[in-house]
């Protein structure tokens, strides 16, 4: 008998294992994640970017390697890559900790590009968002900067349903800043409670009327 | 058993001479004065002018300059060592307490042996001040505290600080959080005097500063 515990964790790490390849090759090209469908022809691998032509290359080069890679080293079969732009990249917290942590390899000041990176995130309609970063200059003690906004959700159900957070690591000289964004996307949370006016006599009387009543 | 005022000695072991470093510094010259404060392993000399006003300031390293410092005990402070500093320690007219003039890494590298306890073998006595990672300043104030005579178990510690820092943005909230041990007074973190002000704004200029110096190198 199959046991069928083993073959779903093998098939999650072995997405894990695609995930972090494909984060790690293609953080320029605004990697957002990956979903892997099984198919009766094989397998098929969305992968969702910022920059799609980057993943894909010149006449789909890089795309024909990577299916030879999934293939060979992760084993997947006859793998079918399709490579999509994310709708709304301000609100994919992969996207926008890359986006950081290349700011900082670029020379930035880490609270400016972070400032800079909120706001944006806000603007893009986020209920709330954090970021957080870590590391230490020369000569400077390691510290953590956090800078919020609106409303950040750090427990519950919330956070399964609305909040994406992401981490990545900038590489500088001094050594390594590490970057991470939590974004509340903009749904309606479970906690929001809106307290209605009671109407006043006039207005239940027409209502009633409307309904067909007295 | 004769039990005097204790010299501190900070060893300077990080490259550069920053305001955060020189505000740590200069609190613990304020603490001890300037008398009983020795900085050694300064480099540059433009360092060792600025230092000059907190206390005696060397170019060599005090691993090479213990046998010339007139002590009868040498304590080095080294978060790995076995022992714990006891009021005991200090027993002896002039103690020296050896401080690695380092700035902390998070989660700790074990900076302090590599370049200070492990050249000072056989000279100082290592000691802990427990499992947290004090601050210079902070390192300072526990060892003058355990001098008079206050165990290490009875002085109050806090494990972190979170500093509000302001925004330029309505609407955003910005803190620093700062994961070392601090020692508490009056039930608040004795933090080194004018970092505040200077994690509030002066540091993002120093850090421009750094980083594009760094850059160019």
């Amino acid at each position: 008998m199959v046991n069928i515990k083993k073959y779903f964790i093998e098939k999650s790490i072995n997405k894990v294992a695609i995930d972090e390849y494909l984060a790690k090759h293609f953080y320029r090209a605004g990697y957002a994640g990956v979903d892997i469908q099984r198919t009766p022809l094989g397998s098929r691998v969305i992968i969702y970017a910022e920059r799609p032509a980057i993943i894909i290359g010149r006449r789909g080069a890089i795309i024909k390697q990577l299916a030879q890679i999934f293939e060979k080293h992760f084993g997947l079969e006859n793998p079918q890559i399709t490579v999509t732009n994310v709708e709304n990249p301000e609100l994919n917290a992969r996207i926008m900790a890359f986006r950081l942590a290349m700011a900082l390899e670029r020379g930035y000041h880490f609270r400016r590009a972070a400032f800079a990176a909120l706001r944006r995130i806000m603007a893009a309609g986020a209920l709330g968002a954090e970021i957080v970063i870590s590391g230490k200059l020369t000569s400077e003690r390691a510290r953590y900067e956090k800078i919020r906004a609106g409303r950040v959700y750090k427990v519950g159900q919330q956070v399964a349903t609305m909040v994406d957070r992401a981490v990545a690591h900038a590489l500088l000289k001094p050594g390594i800043y590490g970057v991470e964004v939590i974004i509340v996307k903009p749904v309606k949370p479970v906690d929001q409670v809106v307290f209605k006016t009671p109407p006043t006599i006039g207005e239940e009387q027409q209502q009633t009327q409307q309904e067909g009543g007295v | 058993m004769v039990r005097g005022k204790p010299i501190i000695v900070i060893e300077h072991l990080e490259p550069v001479l920053t305001k955060w470093l020189y505000l740590e510094y200069k609190h613990v010259s304020s603490m001890v004065g300037r008398e009983n404060l020795v900085i050694t392993n300064v480099k540059e000399y433009k360092d060792r002018l600025k230092l000059s006003g907190l206390g005696r300031v060397y170019e060599k390293s005090i691993s090479v300059l213990i046998d010339k410092i007139e002590h009868d005990k040498a304590i080095v402070l080294e978060p790995k060592a076995r022992e714990k500093l006891e009021p005991q320690d200090f027993n002896g007219e002039k103690v020296l307490v050896i401080i690695g003039g380092i700035m902390g890494d998070h989660p700790p590298k074990g900076r302090t042996w590599d370049l200070l306890t492990s050249k000072l073998l056989g000279k100082a006595l290592p000691r802990s001040l427990g499992p947290g990672q004090l601050s210079i300043d902070g390192a300072a104030y526990v060892a003058l505290k355990v001098a008079s005579g206050v165990r290490l178990e009875n002085i109050p510690l806090t494990s972190s600080v979170e500093v509000e820092v302001p925004s330029p943005y309505p609407g955003l909230k910005n803190t620093i959080i700062l994961p070392f041990t601090y020692p508490v007074v009056d039930g608040k973190p004795l933090l080194t005097p004018g970092l505040v002000e200077y994690l509030r704004g002066e540091i993002v200029l120093d850090e421009d500063d750094l980083l594009r110096r760094l850059r160019v190198e």
